[in-house]
C-alpha cells in the first residue's frame, strides 16, 4: 500500500499538466457563472409566481419547483443535451443539436433555479407585511415595493442560503464532463489515458476542488456575515 | 378655504367572510381637523382607517378624499396615486431595516414623487426636524428606541405632504415612558392645522387634541361629538361603560 | 411518437431492475452515511485528539463534488486499500462518504439543539455520561433531525445516477443502454426523468409530513 500512497501522493504529472488542466478548471467556472445566472433569473421569477395573487399562476411557480428542484442534476444533463434539440428541430422542423457547453448551462441553470426559487420564496415570505404596507400606504407600486423593500432584505436575509447552493452549483459543474465539456475532470481522463497514472492525477483532483471549494465558500461566507451584520447590527 | 371635507366616509359596510367588521358607518372630517377614534378592540377602528387609504377594501359604502372618489378606484395605479395624500403611521412602526432614518424618509417623496435626491433629502431632513430627531438622520432603525422609531415613521409619512395623516394606535406598542415624545409630535402636528384621524387608547390625548371624537362598538359609531360631550356626557350607555374602564 | 410502447413499456423490465439497483445502493448508501456521519460527529465532539482529524475528513467530505469523489473511490482506492473490490461497492461506499460530512454537520446541530438542563437532570438522577447520552439525548437528536435525513436520502438518489458511470447497472445505466440500443433517446430519457423526478417528489414529501407530525407531537423543530 505504502508504495500505491506514495504513487498517489506524487502529484508531480498533475504539476506537470497543470497549464492543460487549469484551463479545464476555467470550464468549470465558466459553466458554474453562466449556469448561476440563469438559475438566479429564472429562480426569482418562479419564487414571484409563486407569491402571486392568481391561483393558476402560483401553481406554474410549484410546477416549475418541483420539477427542477426535484430532478437529478446528471438526468437533467443528458436529457438537454440529446433529448431539448430533438423537440425543439421537431418544433421548428429542422434538425439541432446544442453544442455540450449550452446544454450544461440550460440543464444546471433550470435544476438550480428550483433551489434559488425556494430561497428566494422564503425570504419573500419572511418579510413581515408591514413593512409592505407602509410602502403601499405611501404610494408605492407592487414593483417598487418588490425592488426597494422587499429583494433588497431577501438578499441579506438568504445569502447564507444562496452561498451554499452556489457552492453545490460549483460542485455540480464537474459532470459537464460527461457530455464532453473540456472541463478539469474531462481533462484529466484524457490525460489519465495518455498517461497511465490514475493515482496521482485522481488524487490532485480531488485535492485541487477541495482547496477551492474550502477555500472560496470559507471567504465569501465570512464576506457575507460581515456584510449582514452592518445592517443588522 | 374649500368647504369639502378633506376625508369623507359614507356609510362603509366591510365583511371578512362571514364576519361583519363595519355594519355602516358615516363621518366626515374637516380640514385641519383631529378626529379621534376610541373603543374596544375588535370594534373595527383599525379596519374602517385602513379601508380609507384602501389597504382594507370596504365591501359596501363611499369615501371620499377630498371629494374625490376612493371606493370606485380599481387599478392599483390609480389607488397608488390617492395614497400619496395620505400619511399612515402604523401600530408596529414598520420601517424599512434595511435603508437608514434618512433613507426611509426620503424614499417615498423620491421614487414616488419622483424628487431628485437632493430634492427629497431637503424635505425629509425638513420632516425629521419636525419630529426632533435631525441628529439621527444617519442611523439604521435597529439602533433607535422604540419612540424613535415611530417619530420616524411619522416623518416619513410627513414627507410625502399628505392631505391627511392616519394614526393607527400609534402609540400601542410603546412602553409608556417612550409614549410622551411621540403624543408631543403629534400634539404638535395638530398645533399647525394637519388633518388627523387618530385611532388610540390615550384617552387623555383624544380628549386634550381632538375636535371630534367618534366611539365605535361593534362596526357602528355609537357616540360622535366634541371631547367635552363625548367624555364628560356620553349618551350611549356602552360608551360609559368603555370610559370607566380608562378613566380614572 | 407512439414509441412509448415500444421504447418504454417493453422494456420496464430492464428499467425495473435498474430502479432495484439504484433502490438498493441508495438504501445501502443512507445506512452507511448515517453511522459514518453519527461517528464523525461524535468523535468531533468528544474525542478530543481526534477532533482536528474528524473536522478535517468532515470538510473534505464536504467539499469535494460528488463525482470526483466517485472516481477517486473507484479508481485509487483499490490501489491504496485493496478495497472496493466491486463497482457497485465503491459507488455506495463514495455516496456515504458525501452525506456523512453533511449528517456530521446536522448530528452536531441537532445535539447542541437539546437543552442542557435535559442532560444535567439525566447525570442527578444518577446517570452516566454515556447512558445520559444515549437514553436522553440521542432519541430527541434522532427525532429532529429525522427531516434532515430523509432530505439527505434524496440527494443521495439524486448524486446515485453518476454510478452509472462507473458502470453500476442502475435505472440511469440501464435507460442509457436502452439508447444506444434503440437509438431513440426521447421517450426513454424523458420516462426515466420523470421517474427520477416522481420517486424524489414523493421521498421529499414523506419528509416534509415528517416533520409536520414531529412538530405537531413533540414540538421539536427541525434544524
Amino acid at each position: 500500500m505504502s508504495a500505491a500512497l506514495r504513487e498517489a501522493l506524487n502529484l508531480s504529472v498533475f504539476w506537470e499538466y497543470r497549464e492543460v488542466l487549469l484551463k479545464g478548471l476555467a470550464f468549470n467556472f465558466y459553466v458554474f457563472a453562466c449556469a448561476a445566472a440563469a438559475a438566479l433569473t429564472l429562480g426569482l421569477g418562479a419564487a414571484l409566481l409563486r407569491v402571486n395573487r392568481w391561483r393558476p399562476v402560483r401553481w406554474a411557480g410549484t410546477l416549475h419547483v418541483e420539477i427542477f428542484r426535484n430532478a437529478p442534476d446528471y438526468v437533467m444533463v443528458v436529457w438537454v443535451h440529446f433529448v431539448l434539440p430533438l423537440l425543439l428541430g421537431f418544433a421548428i422542423g429542422r434538425r439541432l443539436e446544442f453544442p455540450p457547453f449550452l446544454s450544461a448551462v440550460i440543464a444546471l441553470g433550470l435544476v438550480y433555479s428550483g433551489y434559488f426559487a425556494e430561497t428566494f420564496r422564503a425570504g419573500i415570505q419572511s418579510i413581515p407585511v408591514g413593512q409592505i404596507e407602509a410602502g403601499r400606504a405611501c404610494g408605492m407600486s407592487e414593483r417598487l415595493v418588490l425592488w426597494r423593500i422587499i429583494l433588497p432584505q431577501v438578499v441579506r436575509r438568504m445569502l447564507p442560503e444562496a452561498v451554499n447552493q452556489f457552492v453545490s452549483l460549483f460542485k455540480a459543474t464537474t459532470i459537464v464532463s460527461l457530455i464532453a465539456v473540456p472541463d478539469l475532470m474531462y481533462r484529466v481522463s484524457m490525460v489519465t489515458q495518455q498517461e497511465m497514472r490514475p493515482l496521482p492525477l485522481y488524487t490532485g483532483a480531488a485535492l485541487t476542488y477541495f482547496a477551492i471549494i474550502f477555500l472560496a465558500a470559507s471567504l465569501v461566507r465570512a464576506a457575507a456575515e460581515r456584510w449582514r451584520q452592518k445592517v443588522y447590527a | 378655504m374649500s368647504s369639502i371635507p378633506a376625508i369623507r366616509v359614507v356609510d362603509v359596510h366591510k365583511s371578512f367572510g362571514p364576519l361583519a367588521v363595519l355594519k355602516g358607518v358615516s363621518f366626515d372630517v374637516p380640514r385641519g381637523a383631529v378626529v379621534s377614534m376610541i373603543g374596544a378592540s375588535g370594534s373595527g377602528k383599525s379596519t374602517l382607517l385602513r379601508c380609507i387609504n384602501r389597504l382594507e377594501t370596504p365591501s359596501a359604502g363611499e369615501i371620499y378624499i377630498d371629494g374625490a372618489p376612493m371606493h370606485t378606484l380599481r387599478s392599483i395605479a390609480e389607488i397608488n396615486r390617492v395614497r400619496r395624500d395620505l400619511g399612515m403611521v402604523f401600530q408596529q412602526f414598520n420601517l424599512w431595516p434595511h435603508m437608514t432614518v434618512l433613507g426611509n424618509v426620503l424614499e417615498a417623496p423620491r421614487r414616488v414623487r419622483g424628487l431628485a435626491r437632493s430634492e427629497a433629502a431637503e424635505v425629509a431632513l425638513e420632516c425629521l426636524r419636525r419630529v426632533h430627531l435631525l441628529d439621527k438622520a444617519d442611523e439604521y432603525p435597529a439602533r433607535l428606541s422604540g419612540g424613535q422609531q415611530q417619530r420616524v415613521a411619522i416623518a416619513r409619512a410627513l414627507a410625502m405632504q399628505p392631505k391627511a395623516m392616519l394614526f393607527d394606535e400609534a402609540t400601542s406598542s410603546l412602553d409608556p415612558e417612550l409614549t410622551d415624545e411621540v403624543l408631543a409630535v403629534m400634539r404638535d402636528l395638530a398645533r399647525d392645522g394637519t388633518t388627523m384621524i387618530v385611532v388610540t387608547h390615550e384617552m387623555r390625548f383624544a380628549r386634550e387634541v381632538s375636535d371630534r371624537v367618534l366611539f365605535l362598538h361593534n362596526g357602528l359609531i355609537e357616540e360622535a361629538g366634541p371631547p367635552e360631550e363625548v367624555f364628560g356626557t356620553p349618551r350611549s350607555e356602552r360608551c360609559r361603560q368603555f370610559l370607566s374602564k380608562y378613566l380614572q | 411518437m407512439g414509441n412509448w410502447e415500444r421504447l418504454v413499456w417493453n422494456q420496464r423490465h430492464l428499467l425495473l431492475d435498474g430502479l432495484a439497483v439504484t433502490v438498493e445502493i441508495c438504501l445501502i448508501a443512507f445506512a452507511a452515511a448515517i453511522v459514518g456521519g453519527l461517528l464523525l460527529c461524535l468523535v468531533r465532539l468528544y474525542v478530543r485528539p481526534l477532533r482536528p482529524v474528524a473536522s478535517a475528513l468532515i470538510e473534505f467530505f464536504r467539499a469535494t463534488p460528488i463525482f470526483v469523489q466517485l472516481l477517486w473511490v473507484n479508481y485509487v482506492w483499490p490501489e491504496l486499500f485493496g478495497w472496493p473490490g466491486s463497482f457497485f461497492t465503491a459507488g455506495w461506499v463514495a455516496l456515504a462518504l458525501q452525506s456523512s460530512g453533511y449528517l456530521a454537520e446536522t448530528f452536531r446541530a441537532g445535539i447542541e439543539a437539546v437543552p442542557r438542563g435535559q442532560r444535567e437532570a439525566g447525570l442527578s438522577a444518577g446517570m452516566s455520561h454515556a447512558l445520559a447520552f444515549r437514553r436522553i439525548v440521542l432519541p430527541q437528536v434522532l427525532l429532529m433531525v429525522a427531516p434532515s435525513l430523509v432530505n439527505q436520502f434524496t440527494v443521495i438518489v439524486k448524486s446515485s445516477t453518476l454510478v452509472s458511470v462507473i458502470t453500476v447497472q442502475d435505472l440511469m445505466f440501464q435507460s442509457q443502454k436502452i439508447v444506444h440500443t434503440w437509438l431513440d433517446p426521447i421517450e426513454i430519457l424523458t420516462a426515466t426523468a420523470a421517474i427520477y423526478i416522481l420517486v424524489v417528489f414523493a421521498v421529499s414529501a414523506l419528509g416534509k409530513a415528517l416533520a409536520d407530525v414531529l412538530r405537531r407531537r413533540y414540538g421539536l423543530a427541525a434544524s
